[in-house]
């Protein structure tokens, strides 16, 4: 069954269509991939499907329901979750803390139980701590919690914020580009928690420009070029697709794709920045 | 003050057989008479008074207004002109900008008096700051100013204000403005002689508002009070807008001052720092001018805590054999609670324009003259040559347009009123 | 000038000179702005002698007094500004006139008050636990109702302005201050307003090195000093003190991690108005009365004494008002008071010039 539904979503930036007229599913427990050259549209469609942006036509379902048009908070508490392409901690908050930050959707407490310090807001706020200190563990970051989190070294940022996103208790983990910047070391730890987040029911959607994660821990791949879906299947499917090759290497291009590409040491070049703010 | 029925036939027989005589130009005081020889008098004059009515003003100014519009009333019951009726435009130079009179107001005010032709004559402004603005406009239009609050100095004598150029605001040369109440240099030398003689105060720490008239008023006060033998530790210019002023009042206490002197205006802060010399505890005594005469100082320093401030100002005229007869005058259609010590100033003044105009009719042969520019400059004239009994006393003018009557009243803060204590002479300056 | 020029490129080496200008561009700013926290405290300490000097340790440790207590108006003010900024970049030119307003709402619950039988100016100054009662009544419902000023306003005039260009919502701000000043003078006039609170704290608390403190400096010092510790506890350890940090460092991220942006932003409005609310409620008290224009010079210092501890810091903003309130009194009797506003500003400049992060901008874990 289908946990996410992308039905035909497009997305304009005045005369530029980002993203046009795309379709697929995220199966529940599936890990997805979406690659495509810089500028395909993909990280734009993480956005629609966060709501950071509203779609411009198209629907967007969660377990069924649209979440098209909804505040970013709220798709939050519906149980979908994302990380950032260039890492997007609260640099100047210790790493529990932008856990507990994370958790901010499942809290039940008011703000007027928040302003006036009400017991309640306190024996939340010890549970959430709880919580947040067992989740770093779980990602073998509990060494960092007091931490600043722009003092973690770089591939345990990329976990703090994976970190984070889980605090929230998805259903759903979008990773934008998770790998990038990792050393080989560290990009097999990364496969290792996301297949351990899988094995512990989450779903996982990820953008990533590695091939060799993506042909590794994909179920399933997505391919995005100039914001059109080309291809779709499993990641020999997709290996083998022409047109894919073709997007990637340019035409009469042969089947090299596994080494196709190598990543960037660090997402600094804003063209990859596809779309993040319109101007 | 004197009597209807008495005064009549007296008054009434000098004006005629004056003007019978060679047409001069005495305008006396109380002249009650029916508009004697305008009887066939038709058509209307039209006066006006621009005077801050609103915000912080509006205590002082708005009962000085009243004071111009019993004039007015009792100019119209008495049939003054005769025949003729009298309009009477009020303008109000406090903005809602500056939340208090605004030259800029008062400039614009008498823009309009002096291009509407039937204006004769106008009463004001109250304050020097709007004086300056006013003048020039007024005196190109060769229209007649008649302050009743003024006390700016550098107004009509030149050289006497470092900060006012006092030709440039008689740009014809010719004088328009005058005043019915003394000038600050007379006001600062009584203030310090009051100050030295009986505070026996010897060390004075000065603080003005920063105005042309707080400004001024200090000014003189320090030069008078150090000719008179004694020493002033600090002079601050502080803006209107300070409501703490707790740095300079500390800073007295340490310079062991036994006076404080404030030139400024109660809006600016003469309650607000009478009541803060006690949270600071300054034992000085505290001396300041008319501005300060006004409700708004019990509004700022209220209950006892504003009891025993002592500031000059015009006496208040009600208290005086002269005046005694005003706040019947004026109760008869004003609440008298919101008669000031300027009311009689207002009336007095609005009635010298009025017997200006009647004499300028009466030369005229009864008849309202058709050419506004020499109807103005001859009401003018005859305001120069008035010699006035009114309720603030004899009233004649200098070359200068200054009044020659240099009465001041002492007053006392007590029980959230000001009260008179005694009626002094100033020094001669 | 010219011949100046021949010379000295006659005596250095070729290439000697830019180099050196270079350096002395980029280490003089340095140095001063690391040492401008030394340069501020040596001249108030400097400013502290020479007063005491001329005056007498007990006037200079009087005007001491009287530069905190002043200092802790500015600092509670401060506190709205830094926050506002911190989390939306906004300089709320309308903070200082919430500023007032909360003072008339102070002078106004208590006439509702005695509307409804209790009469809190003869039952404040009757007896110490009059003025508790009445503080107790007056402090959190003046705060209530700043606070909902506040986010009226960010949700009436600053809301839909959040994506658009940094100048549109500042002057809609001034335009927000306009609005306030102009309904203010409209409602209580021109004049000072009294507040009529006029022996509800009186009398000497104690005295300290000869420095006489009264009740009153002692309320407006703990109101500010316990306020700033509260909110600076609230800001580090609550729920939505992390939110409100998270939102400032990254509003994108924060709201993708669940936070509510627009509650986040209100709850900011809300604490830092109730704030001004709390400084203008022991203003009135200790003033005594209240004027409409009050905000426009208050909301400047206040926002001076924000930049002065570093803009969008909390711990800054108090300090900067303290240390404003200090250096404006010192300021006005060492040189007259009528450079006390050429003091302030010119301190502005200052730290604007030669260390615009502020003292405590460096530190922006506390910001929020």
């Amino acid at each position: 069954m289908s946990l996410l539904e992308i039905d035909h979503i497009s997305k304009r930036f005045g005369g530029l269509l980002a993203v046009n007229d795309v379709t697929f599913d995220v199966g529940d427990g599936e890990i997805v991939s979406m690659i495509g050259p810089n500028g395909a549209g993909k990280t734009t469609a993480f956005n629609c499907i966060t709501g950071l942006y509203p779609v411009t036509s198209g629907d967007v379902r969660f377990d069924g329901v649209s979440i098209v048009g909804l505040p970013p908070h709220r798709i939050t508490a519906l149980g979908i979750t994302r990380t950032f392409q260039n890492i997007r901690l609260f640099s100047f908050m210790t790493a529990v803390d932008n856990v507990m930050v994370g958790e901010h959707s499942r809290m039940h407490a008011k703000v007027w139980d928040a302003i006036l310090r009400t017991p309640k807001a306190r024996r939340e706020e010890r549970a959430v701590e709880g919580h947040a200190l067992t989740i770093l563990s779980g990602l073998g970051l509990e060494r960092y919690a007091d931490m600043y989190a722009r003092n973690l070294p770089y591939g345990f940022q990329r976990r703090l914020e994976i970190a984070r996103a889980l605090a929230s208790g998805p259903r759903l983990l979008l990773l934008d580009e998770p790998a990038a910047g990792l050393n080989p070391q560290e990009k097999n730890e990364l496969m290792g928690v996301i297949s351990h987040l899988r094995d512990e029911g989450l779903t996982i959607f990820l953008i990533e420009h590695d091939m060799r994660v993506v042909m590794e821990i994909s179920d399933r791949i997505v391919v995005l070029d100039y914001g059109e879906k080309i291809a779709e299947g499993s990641p020999a499917e997709v290996r083998n697709n022409p047109r894919v090759i073709e997007a990637y290497l340019g035409s009469g291009a042969t089947t090299q794709m596994h080494t196709a590409r190598s990543t960037p040491l660090r997402p600094a070049n804003p063209a990859d920045d596809e779309g993040e703010r319109p101007a | 003050m004197h009597t209807k029925s008495r005064l009549i036939p007296i008054l009434g027989a000098v004006a005629l057989a004056l003007v019978a005589a060679c047409g001069t130009s005495s305008t006396g005081g109380g002249t009650t008479s029916g508009g004697g020889g305008l009887a066939g008098c038709t058509g209307s004059v039209t006066v006006a008074s621009d005077l801050p009515t609103s915000g912080g003003d509006a205590a002082i100014g708005g009962g000085t207004e009243n004071g111009v519009r019993a004039a007015v009333l009792k100019a119209q019951q008495e049939k003054l002109l005769g025949g003729c009726t009298i309009n009477y435009i009020p303008k109000n130079d406090a903005s809602v900008a500056k939340g208090e009179h605004d030259p800029a107001l008062g400039a614009q005010n008498m823009i309009a008096l002096t291009t509407n032709p039937a204006v004769v004559g106008v009463v004001g402004p109250f304050n020097s700051s709007v004086a300056i603005a006013e003048m020039p406009i007024a005196n190109r239009a060769g229209m007649l100013l008649l302050s009743p609050a003024n006390t700016n100095p550098g107004l009509t004598i030149a050289g006497s204000r470092p900060d006012v150029d006092t030709n440039s605001l008689r740009p014809t040369g010719k004088v328009t403005y005058y005043r019915i109440i003394w000038n600050d240099i007379a006001q600062g030398a009584d203030d310090a002689q009051i100050s030295y003689k009986e505070l026996n105060a010897r060390k004075a720490y000065i603080i003005d508002d920063q105005e042309a008239y707080g400004k001024g008023l200090a000014d003189f006060f320090e030069k008078y009070f150090k000719q008179d033998g004694g020493t002033v530790l600090k002079h601050v210019a502080l803006p209107g807008t300070t409501k703490d002023f707790k740095a300079q009042l500390t800073e007295a206490k340490g310079l062991g001052a036994d006076l404080l002197f404030f030139g400024g205006v109660a809006a600016n802060g003469s309650g607000i720092i009478y009541c803060q010399m006690k949270d600071v505890g300054l034992t000085a005594k505290y001396m300041s001018g008319d501005g300060t005469v006004d409700p708004q100082f019990f509004k700022d320093c209220a209950g006892t805590n504003g009891d025993g401030a002592y500031a000059t100002s015009a006496p208040d005229a009600t208290k005086t054999s002269a005046g005694a007869g005003f706040t019947p005058l004026y109760d008869a259609s004003f609440a008298d609670s919101s008669r000031v010590v300027y009311s009689p100033y207002g009336y007095d003044a609005m009635r010298i324009v009025l017997n200006a105009v009647k004499a300028v009719l009466v030369d005229n042969g009864g008849k309202v003259p058709t050419d506004s520019a020499s109807f103005r400059s001859k009401v003018i004239a005859k305001v120069a040559a008035t010699k006035y009994d009114g309720f603030v006393g004899h009233i004649e003018f200098d070359q200068n347009g200054d009044t020659t009557n240099h009465a001041f009243g002492l007053y006392s803060s007590k029980g959230g009123q000001w009260t008179q204590s005694e009626v002094v002479q100033a020094p001669p300056v | 000038m010219a011949q100046k020029t021949t010379d000295a490129a006659a005596v250095l080496p070729p290439g000697r000179q830019p180099r050196l200008d270079a350096l002395r561009l980029r280490l003089l700013p340095q140095l001063t702005a690391r040492a401008f926290p030394i340069i501020l405290v040596t001249a108030l300490v400097g400013m502290f002698l020479r007063i005491a000097t001329t005056s007498g340790g007990e006037i200079a440790g009087e005007q001491l007094k009287n530069g905190l207590q002043i200092g802790a108006i500015y600092a509670l003010i401060a506190l709205g500004y830094t926050m506002v900024y911190g989390i939306i970049e906004l300089i709320n030119f309308a903070h200082g006139d919430v500023f007032t307003l909360s003072a008339f709402y102070a002078i106004l619950f208590g006439q509702l008050f005695g509307f409804f039988g209790l009469n809190v100016t003869t039952l404040a100054p009757s007896s110490a636990g009059g003025l508790i009662a009445c503080l107790l009544l007056l402090f959190p419902i003046t705060m209530l109702a700043a606070g909902i000023t506040g986010v009226l306003i960010e949700r009436v005039a600053y809301r839909r302005l959040r994506q658009s260009p940094r100048l549109a919502p500042l002057i809609t701000a001034v335009g927000v201050s306009f609005l306030l000043e102009g309904v203010m003078f409209a409602k209580f006039g021109a004049a000072n307003y009294p507040a009529r609170k006029d022996g509800w704290v009186h009398g000497t608390a104690f005295t300290a090195g000869g420095v006489p403190v009264r009740w009153n400096d002692v309320l407006v010092l703990s109101t500010a000093l316990g306020l700033m510790f509260a909110l600076q506890a609230f800001v580090r350890g609550s729920r939505l003190g992390k939110a409100m940090r998270a939102t400032a460092q990254d509003r994108d991220a924060a709201l993708l991690s669940g936070i509510n942006i627009n509650r986040t932003i209100a709850a900011t409005f809300f604490i830092g108005s109730a704030l001004a609310g709390a400084g203008a409620l022991v203003y009135s008290i200790y003033y005594n009365s209240v004027q409409w224009n009050l905000g426009f010079r208050y909301g400047i210092i206040a926002f001076t004494a924000a930049v002065l501890g570093g803009i969008g810091n909390i711990v800054g903003a108090g300090l900067g008002g303290f240390l404003i309130g200090v250096i404006s009194v010192f300021g006005s009797q060492l040189l007259g008071g009528e450079w006390e506003n050429s003091i302030v500003f010119a301190m502005l400049i200052i730290v604007l010039t030669f260390r615009p992060v502020g003292l405590l901008g460096m530190r922006v874990p506390d910001r929020a």
